[in-house]
């Protein structure tokens, strides 16, 4: 029932509810309509019987015909009863005694009202029995009216009731149904925007209904709740932002102090490798604070960017140049494949970043040869990154772009593992993606960036050289 | 060697000066971009060491302001890793080269000796000869207050020749200057391209500065034309 959505559940209970009380009005009706019915027979069954007993008394017993004993229809009987059971005079259509039994003997002793089948008898008969005035215990006279009529009536009703009730039941669903959809409507725009919506960029909002109900209530509140959220996003973001950037001074600061002191001199050897160390520690903190810069802008789309066309073939070779070193140490070969003619459009700083941080993380963590690869695909260019070691495994894979997301748990390796983070925040700054490719023989990084326009020629220098061609017996103006 | 440092953070002003000092450079300190303009104007220094984030002024301005009065101190500009658009904006604007923060006290020292050895020569951002002007920074070039609007080639040759006004240029080295390595030397594109170039700044203005020297080359008149 709870799986069922809400304006189901609604309807349901809506004709459910409708059900039980036009149930309950039609069972109203019915006992009322009986017990109506049933007063106007006994009336007449009444009458009878006083009339009987007045034949009776003035012993003109055999009289009983037509006397106006019978009912207009043919379904009425009245009989005089020996107490036995033996039926001392009968009119009407049944021929057997209307009483009989117990009944018969609790007749003897005064008036019973009982309904029974008699043969004969359609249906049920109501039937009156009482001792003959004077004769009690010797003679009992009864009367019966079939009921024919009331139970046909009765019925009647039931099936009105039943046939009308059904249809104001499916009627009244179908209407409530329908309002209840119109009125949850604005629940359903509002689920649709709120799986939409961004915390970072534009704020946007949940739509309201025009009603002031309680689901606009709801969507006040929720868009409320969305503020606060993107409030304290914003404060997260600014506080790694401004951190970020106050610590940039005073590193330099420490970083330019420490080298003027080594500078200066005069110290032991192990003086001189504490401060040494303190300088490429500084160098580690201020590219830790530049890599948190980058990210907290490219989450506020506030990265600055200066994208220009840049040939793939030169940022990769770029690439291989800083790392071929480092690789050839470890017995690995960078390999770079591009076409010639392919151009990004990007923020030269920027990808020669993204691209160092790939390499840098392949050399580190990867295994064998690195292999740089370019090719221009419909949506921009694809460059692969790709090594062929352990690769990541699916689990590190799957958080891979997180922040401080490393290889290992234990705080040894190098890098703070802001790596990827940062090559995804580039690539998104700049309209593209990253992805990461896990094959059988190694690990493959995808970054899509947006080409760059196709390297035309001077158009005018064309046409200068056209001319220049066509017009050969021109005299030189040397 | 005598230094102005331009610089509005006390700390990193200490730690800089008390590096130069310790090198044998005398270091002056000016807190303000007016300060350290004006102090560039009263006093001879051999290189001006020029924060670019600074609270008044900003770099770029002291810059501009600076070779606008015709004071041609080599200035080099300290500026923030990202902050390639100050870089672009002050090497234009007059800054002869940068470190970025954090920068290694070696290679700062390195690069104001080499600034040094290049003396105050005047090193115009906008080149004028007579009433020719050329931007080479936004890339326009005005005849008087008019500005004329140049194709990328016609304006590298223009350049070339306001480089070195009054000087005759061969054919090959108005080809070397403008053109890249792929053009035959004997095409005439030389010829086509100085027509186009006269049809834009002299013809319209009644003047003739690009001067044929017959069996030679070309020369641009040292008064412009005019």
């Amino acid at each position: 029932m709870s799986r069922l959505p809400i304006r189901v559940r609604l309807t349901l209970a809506f004709a459910l509810a409708l059900v039980v009380v036009l149930a309950s009005a039609c069972a109203f009706v019915f006992v009322q309509m009986r017990s109506d019915m049933n007063d106007s027979i006994d009336g007449a069954l009444q009458t009878r019987m006083t009339a009987a007993l007045s034949l009776l008394d003035s012993g003109t017993a055999l009289g009983f015909v037509d006397a106006g004993l019978l009912g207009e229809r043919d379904e009425s009987l009245a009989q005089l009863l020996r107490p036995d059971g033996r039926m001392v005079f009968a009119l009407g259509a049944v021929h057997v005694p209307a009483v009989s039994g117990p009944d018969l003997r609790r007749a003897t002793r005064g008036r019973i009202v009982v309904e029974r089948r008699l043969p004969g008898f359609d249906d049920t008969a109501r039937i009156f029995a009482q001792p003959a005035p004077g004769r009690e215990g010797r003679l009992v006279v009864a009367v019966a009216e079939s009921l024919t009529d009331r139970n046909e009536a009765l019925s009647a009703m039931v099936r009105a009731f039943v046939v009308a009730g059904s249809i104001a039941v499916v009627l009244a669903s179908l209407v409530g149904y329908a309002l209840a959809s119109v009125g949850l409507r604005p629940v359903e725009t509002m689920r649709r925007r709120a799986a939409a919506i961004s915390l970072t960029g534009e704020p946007e909002r949940l739509p309201l209904g025009p009603a002031h109900d309680e689901i606009r209530r709801l969507g006040e509140t929720l868009n409320e709740m969305l503020d606060r959220l993107r409030r304290s996003f914003e404060r997260e973001r600014r506080f790694v932002a401004d951190a970020s950037h106050e610590l940039r001074s005073p590193i330099a600061v420490i970083k330019t102090e420490l080298e003027g002191a080594l500078r200066a001199g005069g110290f032991a050897a192990e003086q001189r490798a504490a401060l040494a160390a303190a300088v490429e520690e500084c160098d580690r903190l201020a590219a830790l604070a530049e890599d948190l810069l980058v990210l907290a802008r490219s989450a506020d789309g506030r990265l600055p960017m200066r994208p220009e066309p840049l040939p793939v073939g030169e940022l990769l070779e770029g690439a291989r140049h800083r790392f071929v070193d480092r690789a050839a140490e470890r017995g690995r070969a960078i390999r770079v494949e591009a076409p010639a003619d392919l151009v990004v459009l990007a923020d030269e700083l920027r990808v020669r970043q993204a691209l160092a941080n790939l390499v840098d993380n392949a050399i580190r963590h990867g295994g064998g040869d690195v292999d740089l690869r370019a090719r221009a695909v419909p949506d921009g260019v694809e460059i692969d990154v790709s090594d062929h070691g352990a690769g990541f495994g699916a689990d590190l894979a799957a958080r891979a772009f997180e922040r401080f997301t490393r290889a290992s748990e234990s705080r040894s390796g190098e890098g703070a593992g802001l790596g990827l983070a940062i090559v995804q925040a580039i690539a998104i700054g700049h309209g593209g993606s990253a992805t990461i490719l896990e094959g059988a023989d190694g690990t493959t990084v995808r970054l899509v960036l947006p080409a760059g326009p196709p390297d035309e020629p001077d158009a005018l220098d064309r046409a200068a050289s056209g001319a220049a061609a066509s017009a050969p017996s021109q005299a030189p103006l040397i | 060697m005598r230094v102005l440092l331009v610089e509005d953070e006390l700390r990193m002003a200490a730690a800089i000066s008390r590096a130069l000092r310790a090198e044998g450079i005398v270091a002056d300190v000016a807190n303000t971009g007016t300060r350290g303009v004006a102090m560039a104007h009263g006093e001879q220094y051999d290189v001006l060491i020029l924060d670019v984030m600074l609270p008044d002024l900003d770099g770029v301005e002291v810059c501009r302001r600076l070779r606008r009065d015709n004071v041609w101190v080599p200035i080099i500009m300290l500026t923030a890793r990202d902050a390639i658009e100050d870089r672009v904006r002050g090497l234009d604007h007059g800054a002869d080269d940068y470190v970025t923060k954090p920068f290694s006290l070696a290679e700062l020292l390195a690069r104001l000796r080499a600034l040094a050895r290049r003396g105050p020569v005047a090193r115009p951002t906008v080149l004028e000869v007579g009433s020719l002007r050329l931007d080479p920074a936004t890339r326009q070039v005005w005849r008087g207050d008019v500005e004329v609007v140049l194709s990328a080639r016609e304006f590298s040759l223009l350049e070339t020749f306001m480089r070195r006004p009054g000087q005759v240029l061969s054919h090959l080295q108005l080809l070397d200057a403008a053109w890249d390595l792929g053009y035959e030397q004997r095409s005439n594109v030389v010829e086509v391209y100085i027509r186009y170039l006269r049809e834009k700044i002299d013809r319209p203005f009644g003047v003739k500065s690009i001067e044929t020297v017959r069996g030679f080359g070309y020369r641009l008149r040292r008064d412009g034309g005019a």
